[in-house]
Order: structure tokens, then C-alpha cells, then sequence
């Protein structure tokens, strides 16, 4: 019984280990955030390989019931996981207004120039037309 | 003269500790007679400014005016004092001195006689006062009690009387000096031909920074003032009636000593041994030597004064030395290396940005609406503009709106931005500045698009900021008195309260959406204007860049149309997150902007 769980155990860790390289080859995700599923894979995994080592962990912290210390390894390692993408979310959010601040500055530089182009194609082309006119009458 | 008006000054940058009893002192000397307190506030972060406003006696309170100074050292804030001084007489009183009874009464009788610019009183030590503070006191006993009369060549600020028309005829103080103003004043003064004196009989407590590392920067401020004075006026070389040349020579023998210490100890070293005899020799010689003249001048100050703290001359006085020798290896690097000093370099308290040019000579105003969803209103804030700041350049930001705004834009005849996605304030007065600093203004106006603000409050706005008094200058609409009514007036009060005690001055109006900033605002804001509902956090922002925000009392109106974005939900979050920021901008390192 005990052998079964541990199969499914090392399985389950091991595809999980598994996607997370794949999808960073496929170029799904990025390096700097695999690490932290690459990080948690790896550790699932050796806890389902020696499983001695989550009650030597539950002794050593003076936990009776071992599961309990894997949950609250989860809760934490969840809670630094979602913290470090709010850090990622706020570095984007900054980004973002830049580049909106950039954008309308650009969109302001652009709708200048072109109503200066504008205004200096109406006199060439009148000068043109006059030049046009003194070639006719010349000719 | 004995009847004649007095303008006291008095320059004040942290000096809250003292400053009610100096202020007391001065009303006590001046009452029965016409007189008005210049209290120039040179950007102090301890709530210096606030000390007047707490005054009991109400003629004294009467008398004050309070002036944000320029910033730019005690010299040029005594300066605008003296600049908008309404009497004959300018009693200059520093921050740290409490003027005694009979103080003023000598004084003016000096002044009697035309030829007299200033009169000095004398400077006592207060009662109960520590070591170093005896110290310094009895060393001036010592020195005034060797001169002969009372003329002098040389007269203090700060416990000081001064004819307000001698002061202008030699151009005022000379800003370029942080300390030993008073000294190339004084020399000024003689040479156009006054006289300048000093009334032992008018007594003043001066409260001295009483600690050893105190004592020492305050010597290193005078030396290093000494220097610049002596670079200026090259004939004072030796000194004058106060400061005699063997006192001066203390810190060119100490230097010496010190040389000859180091190269002794290399010698030895190296192992030349008769050179290091020689220097060892040298160094003991002159070591000896100051020592020897500090103990008899030691001994005299005890015989005169009967305080034994003058006993300690020669172990103080020899560190004194020692500070005087590194103020004149540093002023000859920084004159050398970089071309000269400046006033802030004898002063290291201050932050070496506040010096300078800080008058906005380009008068190109640009002026900034951000708008979300303002259509109905935003023709009425341009007509108003067009009306009370026709010179202005407009600048509206479209922080994304979702009505006409889009179109109504082009047919407004001002410049726009449209941001394609909203930011909010904090985001579109990012653009804004940073629009404005591409494009070359000095002085950028912030007004809101809906109509409560009016274009006329903004030209008095203007005025501290293009003076150079200020490099910023908010509008506020509390500054008479009159509240905001109910629980949003109390949560007002309150956050102004929270961002006087946290920023050093006074903040009446902390929401208020009308500002005016100037070269530095406008430097650093451009990357780094919060967002959110930024206005309390702004005010954080810039105290803690020590840039000087001035407050100036406006109108508020109603909006004209639409409803405001501030629901009571949008408020609270706006009051938590200001909450977050009053707590954590304090503690933020300080931004440099990356500029463009």
C-alpha cells in the first residue's frame, strides 16, 4: 500500500518536473520563473523518494502529526510564490505606465511634426504652381 | 535714536530650542516702542516655524513676520530680513541668543552718534551652562576684555544692532560666505569710513552647542569662514581687534606640528633616523609652544572670570587646533580642486543642493490639466485661464477619458496628451512633467480640470516659486481658517496635522489639487510624481528632498459639472494608502532622477 502511494508520489513529482522543463523549452515560461516551480518540483519529489524525511522534520520541530509539517511547507511556499508575483505584477504595472506616459508623449511629438509638415507642403506646392506658371508663360 | 523703531531679524534654521525664549526676550526689550520681528525660516525640518504661531503674548505674536527664507545660508536669509526690514535700526538676533534686560536701551545710544554702524552687546554665558559652552564663552571674555575701548574693527552678527542705510550703502552681507560674514561686513563697514562699537553693558545669553563634537564643527565653520574672509579682505591676514594674529597662527602651527609628526613617524619608519629626530624635535617644539600659550591664556581667563572652566584652554583648544589645521587642508582642495567655495561648504548640516542659483530667471509657464471624462467643463477652466494667464502655455492630460473629451480636444487650442490607457493623477502629471522638462519649462502649474480651481489664485502662486523662495507652492484652501465641514473636514484636519509634524511645516490644505513647482520640483517629479491620490504623499516626497513647499491661501469653488471620482469607498482606500505612505516615504532612501 504504502509502496503505491509512494509510485504515485515520485510519478506525479517527477511530470510535474517534467512540464515545468518542457514548457520553459517550449518557451511558455520564462527562466527566472521556472526556478520557483523548478525549485518546488525538486522538493515534492524528494519528499516522495525518502519519505523518512518529512517525520524526521515533524520530530525535529516537535510536530505529532508529519502531514501537518508538508501542509505548512505548501502554505509557505505558496505564500512566497503569490509574493513574489505581486513584486512581478508591481514592477509591471510600472513598466506599463511608462511605457502609457511615453506613449502619449510620442503620440503628442508625432502629431506635431505632422501639422508642421502639413503647413510647409501648402506653400511648396503653391510655389510650385508658380513656377509651373512662369515656365508656361516664359515658354 | 533712543525712540526709533526696530526691525529685529532673526534667521532660524532648527533652532526650536531656544527659539520661544530668544523671541520672549526680544518682546520684552522692544515693548513701548514701534517694532516688528522678521522670523526668516530657512527651510527648518524641526517645526522651528511653528514656535512664533505659539507665541502667549499677543503683541509680540502681533509683531512677527514670518519668512520662508531663500535656502541659501544664514547670510542670505538675514539679507531678505534686512531687505524688507520697515525701520531705521535692524536688530539682528540669532537663534540662539537671549537678549537681558537693558539690552537694547546702550545699544541705540551708540547708534546716537551718525558715524556708528553697528553696535554690538556682549555676549554673557546663561547660567547653568556645561563645560564647553563656559569654555567658549570665557574665550570671548578673554578676548573682548584685551580690547582697549570700545571701538572695534570687528563686530559679531547675531547679538548685534546695525543702521539699516550703513547696511545697504555696503550692499548687505555677502551671501557667498556660510560663516565669517559678519567679519567682511564689518571690514566693509570700516572702510566706508563708520565706526563700530560694543556696549559691555548690553548683555546677551548666548546658548552654545554645549557637547564636544558641537563644539568642534563649530570651529571648523570658523575657520574654515576665517579663510574665506581672509581670501576676500588679503590685508586682515593678521587678524583684528577680536581675533588677534596669534590666534590665527594656531592653526598654521598646528598643521605644521602635525606634518612633522607624520614625517617623523616615516622616517623612523623608513629608518632615517637623524630625519626623524629632526621632524620629532620640530613637532614637540611647536606642540610645546601652543600648549604654553593656551595654559597663560588659561590662567588669565580664570584670574578674570573666576570660572575655572577656562582651565581646560589648552587640552580643548589643542583639538580646537587640530580642526582649524583639517578646515585648512580642506579649504585649500576645495579651493584648488574646485575652483572656489561655496557658503554651504562651511556648513555641512546643510544639503550641498539648496545652494546655488535658485531665482527662476525663464518665465515660460506651462499649465497642467489632467482631465478624466471633464468635457462639460473643461472649456470653462481654458476660458478662465485665457482671462487670468494669458501668457500661459495649457497642457491637458486625457487620462483615457470615455466621453467627448477625445474630441473636444483639438478645437481647444491648447496642447494635449492622451494617454491610451488610464493612470490616473499620479501617471498623467508624470507625462505632464515630463512633457515640460522636454520641452524647456522652468515653472509647471497644476490645476484640476473640473472648475474648483481658479486661474486668478493660480498667478499668486507663481510669486514664491519664481522668487526663488519656494520650489513649490500649494494652494490651499483652509489657510484663513475656515474649514472643511463634517467628518471630511476632521479627516483634513487630522492628515494636516500627521504631515506638519512629519514634514516640519505647516500643511492646512493636504488635498489640495493647485500646485506650482519650480526647477527642482519639477527635476525630481517628473520620474518620481506618486501615484494614487498623490497629494499627501507629494508633500512627503518633497520634505523628504528637502525641497521647501509654501503654502497660499485660495478660493475653492464648486465644480462646475459632473460628479467627483471620491466616493466614500474610493476614500477609504485613498486614506489607507496615504496612511501606508505617511509611513514608509520617511524611511525611503532618497531619488535621484534620471533626468532625460
Amino acid at each position: 500500500m504504502t509502496n503505491v502511494v509512494q509510485i504515485v508520489a515520485v510519478a506525479v513529482s517527477a511530470s510535474l518536473l517534467v512540464t515545468v522543463i518542457d514548457l520553459v523549452h517550449r518557451r511558455r515560461l520564462r527562466e527566472e520563473y521556472a526556478f520557483v516551480w523548478l525549485i518546488g518540483a525538486l522538493g515534492l519529489l524528494g519528499l516522495a523518494v525518502w519519505r523518512n524525511s518529512l517525520d524526521l522534520v515533524a520530530r525535529w520541530l516537535g510536530v505529532y502529526y508529519p502531514p501537518a509539517v508538508l501542509l505548512l511547507a505548501v502554505i509557505l511556499a505558496v505564500f512566497i510564490v503569490s509574493l513574489y508575483f505581486s513584486v512581478v505584477i508591481s514592477k509591471q504595472r510600472q513598466q506599463i505606465e511608462r511605457l502609457v506616459e511615453e506613449l502619449a508623449l510620442l503620440e503628442a511629438d508625432v502629431r506635431a511634426s505632422r501639422t508642421v509638415a502639413s503647413t510647409n507642403v501648402v506653400p511648396n506646392a503653391a510655389g510650385e504652381r508658380q513656377q509651373a506658371a512662369g515656365d508656361a508663360h516664359l515658354g | 535714536m533712543s525712540d526709533a523703531g526696530v526691525s529685529f531679524v532673526v534667521p532660524v534654521f532648527n533652532g526650536r530650542r531656544h527659539l520661544r525664549r530668544v523671541l520672549a526676550a526680544i518682546g520684552r526689550e522692544a515693548a513701548g516702542r514701534p517694532f516688528e520681528v522678521l522670523v526668516v525660516d530657512d527651510g527648518s525640518s524641526d517645526g522651528s516655524a511653528e514656535v512664533p504661531l505659539k507665541l502667549r503674548d499677543p503683541d509680540l505674536r502681533a509683531a512677527i513676520r514670518l519668512m520662508c527664507g531663500p535656502g541659501r545660508g544664514a547670510a542670505a536669509a538675514i539679507n531678505m530680513g534686512i531687505q524688507d526690514a520697515r525701520f531705521p535700526i535692524v536688530a539682528q538676533v540669532d537663534q540662539d541668543v537671549v537678549v537681558q534686560r537693558g539690552w537694547l536701551e546702550p545699544l541705540l545710544r551708540a547708534l546716537d552718534d551718525p558715524t556708528v554702524a553697528a553696535a554690538q552687546g556682549r555676549y554673557l554665558v546663561p547660567p547653568g551652562a556645561g563645560l564647553w559652552s563656559r569654555m567658549s564663552g570665557r574665550d570671548l571674555d578673554l578676548r573682548y576684555s584685551s580690547l582697549g575701548s570700545v571701538d572695534t574693527d570687528h563686530v559679531c552678527t547675531g547679538n548685534t544692532i546695525y543702521r539699516k542705510s550703513a547696511l545697504h550703502l555696503v550692499n548687505l552681507f555677502n551671501e557667498q560666505l556660510g560663516y565669517g560674514y559678519d567679519n567682511d561686513l564689518s571690514y566693509r563697514l570700516r572702510a566706508h569710513g563708520y565706526r563700530l562699537v560694543i556696549c559691555r553693558e548690553a548683555g546677551a545669553y548666548h546658548y552654545w552647542r554645549d557637547s564636544f563634537a558641537g563644539y568642534l564643527s563649530h570651529q571648523f565653520g570658523v575657520a574654515f569662514g576665517r579663510l574665506d574672509v581672509v581670501n576676500a579682505h588679503p590685508r586682515r591676514m593678521t587678524g583684528d581687534a577680536v581675533s588677534g594674529a596669534l590666534m590665527l597662527l594656531h592653526a598654521p602651527l598646528m598643521l605644521a606640528a602635525i606634518a612633522a609628526v607624520v614625517l617623523a613617524a616615516a622616517s623612523a619608519a623608513v629608518g632615517v633616523h637623524v630625519a626623524a629626530g629632526v621632524c620629532g624635535a620640530l613637532a614637540a617644539t611647536l606642540l610645546t609652544f601652543l600648549v604654553s600659550e593656551r595654559c597663560a591664556a588659561g590662567v588669565k581667563a580664570w584670574r578674570l572670570t573666576t570660572d575655572r572652566a577656562a582651565l581646560f584652554f589648552p587640552v580643548a583648544h589643542l583639538a580646537r587646533d587640530a580642526v582649524w589645521a583639517y578646515a585648512l587642508v580642506a579649504w585649500m582642495w576645495r579651493t584648488i580642486a574646485h575652483g572656489g567655495t561655496k557658503p554651504t561648504d562651511s556648513m555641512p548640516r546643510r544639503a550641498p543642493d539648496v545652494a546655488g542659483e535658485s531665482r527662476v530667471v525663464d518665465s515660460k509657464v506651462l499649465v497642467l490639466i489632467p482631465a478624466f471624462n471633464e468635457a462639460e467643463n473643461l472649456p470653462l477652466v481654458i476660458a478662465d485661464l485665457r482671462l487670468h494667464c494669458p501668457s500661459a502655455d495649457v497642457l491637458i492630460i486625457n487620462d483615457a477619458s470615455t466621453d467627448a473629451t477625445h474630441a473636444l480636444l483639438p478645437g481647444l487650442g491648447t496642447a494635449w496628451l492622451t494617454l491610451p490607457e488610464r493612470l490616473g493623477i499620479g501617471g498623467a502629471l508624470r507625462a505632464g512633467l515630463k512633457y515640460a522638462r522636454r520641452h524647456g519649462y522652468n515653472l509647471v502649474a497644476r490645476m484640476d480640470g473640473d472648475g474648483q480651481h481658479s486661474a486668478g489664485d493660480l498667478a499668486r502662486l507663481m510669486a514664491p516659486v519664481r522668487s526663488g523662495r519656494a520650489d513649490a507652492a500649494s494652494g490651499s484652501r483652509y489657510l484663513r481658517g475656515v474649514n472643511a465641514p463634517g467628518a471630511r473636514g476632521l479627516a483634513q484636519r487630522a492628515l494636516a496635522l500627521c504631515l506638519t509634524a512629519l514634514t516640519g511645516r505647516t500643511v492646512t490644505d493636504p488635498t489640495s489639487g493647485l500646485w506650482m513647482f519650480g526647477p527642482r520640483a519639477l527635476h525630481l517629479l517628473g520620474d518620481h510624481h506618486p501615484g494614487g491620490y498623490p497629494e499627501p504623499e507629494l508633500r512627503l516626497l518633497l520634505a523628504r528632498h528637502q525641497l521647501a513647499v509654501r503654502e497660499v491661501p485660495i478660493r475653492a469653488r464648486q465644480r462646475h459639472a459632473g460628479r467627483t471620482s471620491l466616493t466614500p469607498a474610493r476614500a477609504l482606500v485613498a486614506f489607507a494608502r496615504t496612511s501606508l505612505a505617511v509611513l514608509v516615504t520617511p524611511l525611503r532612501r532618497r531619488l535621484r532622477s534620471a533626468g532625460d
